[in-house]
């Protein structure tokens, strides 16, 4: 950077003065400038336009001092960089640890649900398993209304023209296979139909459709008889 | 030989005996009575066509039991 200037009668001129500067001006002044620099004055040659000519060099070349940062000594950063990185790195180990613990946890749930499979292949037969398998339903023919259960969750009681929404589960159900869940619905409307409507939540009870699980349509999830 | 299955958050766990050994079946008459004292409930499952009833006694004559954990509405 070059600074020069001229008054009336003479001439200051100056190479490498204010290195760096920066400024937030306002118009043409710099009255308002905030100005930071390791390297202020470098040089600076002034001219006296009445008298001599008065002539310095290397005024402030470096300006050397600890960096201070939030009042903290370079020392305590470097203390504080090593104390994150130490952070950082435990950090991201106990983020391995949980990743593995849930693959552990996904494949025994995995397992799970194969066994409970199993049971329900066992109990339904391997026909209606793989239907059950295909559309997650399974239709429990009970004495007094059917009812088809999901495995994602939830009933559906049909009666002649209706169809309610029933709520029922296996209490802490999430910890269970979603079959489990399914084959104790079906044990206990098969065994106990009215436990089984005592214990459920009827969330709301709508109109059937005319072509809700008719005879062409069982395939399109599994019966247990 | 009787069967008993335990559902349970690993899949089903089956305990087996068999009718004329007592020791087997005092294992299996003492998990029963322990699981429904907790709220399990048993079912009696027959082979197909075969109603299925809920049990409160162990009866180790039954051939296959299935012991399910509490049931809850939600």
């Amino acid at each position: 950077m070059t600074f020069s200037t001229c008054d009336g009668n003479g001439t200051s001129y100056s190479n490498y003065v204010w290195e760096t500067w920066s400024t937030a001006s306002t118009a043409s002044t710099t009255s308002s400038a905030t100005s930071y620099s390791p390297n202020i004055w470098k040089r600076w040659v002034s001219c006296d336009p009445y008298n001599a000519t008065d002539s310095t060099t290397a005024v402030w070349v470096t300006w050397i001092e600890p960096i201070q940062l939030s009042g903290k000594t370079k020392e305590q950063i470097d203390e504080d960089e090593k104390t994150y990185e130490k952070r950082r790195l435990e950090a991201e180990k106990k983020q391995k640890e949980i990743e593995e613990k849930q693959k552990r946890i996904e494949e025994e749930r995995k397992q799970a649900e194969i066994k409970s499979k199993e049971l329900l292949l066992d109990l339904i037969g391997k026909e209606q398993t793989d239907l059950y398998e295909k559309t997650g339903r399974l239709l429990v023919k009970g004495n007094k209304h059917d009812y088809l259960i999901k495995k994602i969750g939830g009933v559906i009681k049909v009666e002649k023209d209706k169809l309610s929404d029933l709520c029922i589960h296996l209490e802490n159900r999430y910890a269970f296979p979603e079959t489990d869940n399914v084959i104790s619905l079906m044990l206990l409307a098969k065994a106990d139909e009215e436990e089984f409507n005592r214990i459920a939540n009827n969330h709301g009870t709508r109109h059937r459709p005319t072509d809700f699980l008719i005879e062409d349509q069982l395939k399109q999830c599994a019966v247990a008889q | 030989m009787g069967e008993m299955s335990i559902l349970g958050k690993e899949g089903d766990t089956k305990v087996i005996w068999d009718v004329k050994n007592e020791d087997e079946v005092e294992v299996a008459e003492s998990q029963f009575d322990a699981l429904t004292e907790k709220g399990f409930l048993a079912f009696k499952v027959g082979k197909k066509g075969e109603k299925t009833t809920q049990i409160k006694k162990f009866d180790p004559n039954l051939g296959k039991i299935i012991l399910v954990p509490k049931i809850a509405g939600g």
